[in-house]
């Protein structure tokens, strides 16, 4: 019998060592990256309300870190054949995104040389970049190759190329810098790779996309997915199966991680559950239903749900599956990388991007990808359905009913949130040391990027107030 | 009915068969609310809206099959 130590169900103080005691009783060996200890320092933070409300600070975004920083624009999955074409909105801006090649994918900003017309206005497939006002034409490699009129112009071809960005691609991702001097991408992103080592993300394909715009600022919209503190009050119907005061947060250069343990109780709920109600709490079974899920009288849901998750992986990994640990297997790894996009690890199958809508600090573009993995041939990637305002995430059965559910608890706060931050007589949001450590990392990012003053002339920064 | 017990406060929520509205049972008082949280009618005047939005919200057929989490 291979019983989890119920002692884990005693109320942490300390994640880090609460997460080794749950590695202690795994029943496999836990790779060692996972085990590492990088909480963010310093206290408890607070950050001005404009940070999220005010389009002077939208604007500084704009210029400081959209058009600075790398981004994830597409999947490369999304434009597999040559002259495949993504167009990516940021704020105001729209880039081509277009595979020039089998190995070769470039940027470009999506404006025609001539009178600023889009070149292109959706995805699709283009053996040329031609604007349809005046038909002046690019090819993919973004050098001009039609002039109409040529005789009434006098143009350099050379500086009529059309301007890029720098493109970069990591774990099927393509992401973009329009600053053409920033550093590549790998130096940017550091050492991520390890935390995917055994899940590779390039390895999946969009088995779903839903996007919407949500009515919150991007950060607002994103910070509820940076920390489990809010799943008392937003997602209680977790709480009978979900640890979420005792999750392990680490900060590293520019990404952050968040290791949620499962089929622990909650210090919130106010029984104890026994391993069939967790396991029920965690498949929404009512009061009234029978079990979907039997946990067997000599396992643990932790177990029982790490064996049922190895037997769904094994048809992908084969016998790797049953290497993988049992916190692989059930716990949450919620990974962001700075900015704004969240590919959670393990075997976990979502990713998360959070965008400014055009230039409405008040509202946000939400993207969420279901990366699956498959075996063999790489099935198509699904398109993007894009929910309108009249429409909740449920209405996107691609993603799954129940993760639709979740979301619509967090956007079910969001319209409140932004109008709330307005109502403000404080002006300022406080960020606690511990459980939202990852959101004060963020912000502490941008504060680097965007609040480049110094002390005296910031427009709106990070300060210290333990105890305001 | 589906009902689901809060894990803190212990109410039962679940739809009301008359209304489909959700209704919270609450140490011998009923309340009746939207799928928002709002009040409707009753005596139970304390509401977690969030747990009104999980039960008393459309519930699509899980994609939460025994052997593979989406979350």
């Amino acid at each position: 019998m291979n019983k989890v130590d119920r002692s884990l169900h005693v109320p942490a103080v300390d994640p880090d060592a609460f997460y080794e005691r749950v590695c202690k009783a795994d029943s496999r060996p836990v790779p060692e990256v996972l085990r590492e200890s990088h909480p963010f320092p310093g206290g408890q933070v607070t950050v001005p309300v404009e940070r999220y409300t005010s389009r002077e600070y939208h604007n500084l975004e704009v210029e400081r870190l959209w058009k600075k920083c790398w981004q994830m624009a597409c999947r490369e999955e999304e434009i597999p054949q040559i002259g495949d074409t993504h167009v990516y909105e940021i704020a105001s801006m729209k880039f081509i995104i277009v595979r020039t090649s089998p190995t070769k994918i470039k940027a470009y900003a999506n404006s025609c040389l001539h009178r600023g017309r889009q070149l292109v206005d959706c995805d699709g497939r283009y053996g040329e970049l031609r604007c349809p006002f005046h038909g002046f034409g690019w090819d993919l490699e973004g050098r001009l190759a039609k002039i109409p009129g040529a005789w009434d112009f006098e143009i350099d071809p050379e500086t009529w190329r059309l301007p890029e960005a720098q493109v970069g691609t990591w774990g099927g991702f393509v992401f973009i810098n329009p600053d053409l001097k920033a550093a590549p991408l790998g130096d940017f992103l550091g050492d991520i790779d390890k935390h995917y080592a055994r899940y590779p993300l390039q390895d999946r394909y969009i088995s779903g996309h839903a996007a919407k715009v949500v009515p919150t600022n991007w950060k607002a919209a994103q910070e509820a997915f940076m920390e489990a503190f809010h799943v008392q009050g937003t997602h209680p119907q977790l709480l009978p199966q979900s640890a979420n005061t005792d999750y392990k947060y680490d900060c590293y250069g520019n990404y952050a991680r968040a290791i949620g343990v499962n089929f622990i109780p909650s210090i919130w709920a106010s029984e104890n559950p026994n391993e069939q109600q967790m396991m029920d709490a965690a498949m929404d079974v009512r009061l009234d239903e029978k079990p979907t899920v039997i946990v067997p009288d000599e396992k643990t849901a932790r177990l029982q749900t790490a064996h049922l998750a190895r037997q769904a992986v094994s048809q992908f990994i084969g016998d790797a599956a049953d290497k993988m640990s049992d916190t692989e297997m059930v716990d949450s790894f919620f990974m962001n990388i700075f900015p704004n996009i969240h590919p959670w690890a393990a075997y976990s199958r979502i990713t998360f991007r959070f965008r400014p809508y055009k230039d409405d600090p008040d509202r946000s573009i939400q993207d969420v990808y279901i990366l699956s993995p498959f075996k063999g041939e790489r099935p198509p990637a699904a398109k993007v359905r894009w929910l309108s305002d009249d429409e909740d995430w449920t209405q996107a059965p691609e993603i799954g009913g129940y993760l639709a559910r979740i979301i619509n608890q967090d956007l079910f706060n969001m319209q409140p949130g932004q109008d709330g931050m307005k109502s403000s007589v404080r002006g300022y949001l406080t960020f606690s040391r511990y459980q939202e450590s990852k959101i004060r990392h963020f912000h502490s990012l941008m504060d680097k990027w965007v609040d480049q003053s110094g002390p005296s002339e910031r427009p709106s920064g990070i300060s210290n107030t333990a105890g305001r | 009915m589906k009902e689901l017990r809060h894990p803190i406060t212990r109410a039962l929520y679940g739809i009301d068969p008359e209304t489909g509205l959700v209704r919270i049972q609450d140490r011998g008082r009923v309340g009746i609310y939207s799928a928002k949280g709002e009040w409707r009618s009753g005596d139970v005047l304390d509401v977690d809206p969030e747990m009104c939005v999980w039960v008393g919200g459309p519930q699509p057929s899980a994609q939460y099959t025994k052997t593979f989490k989406t979350v």
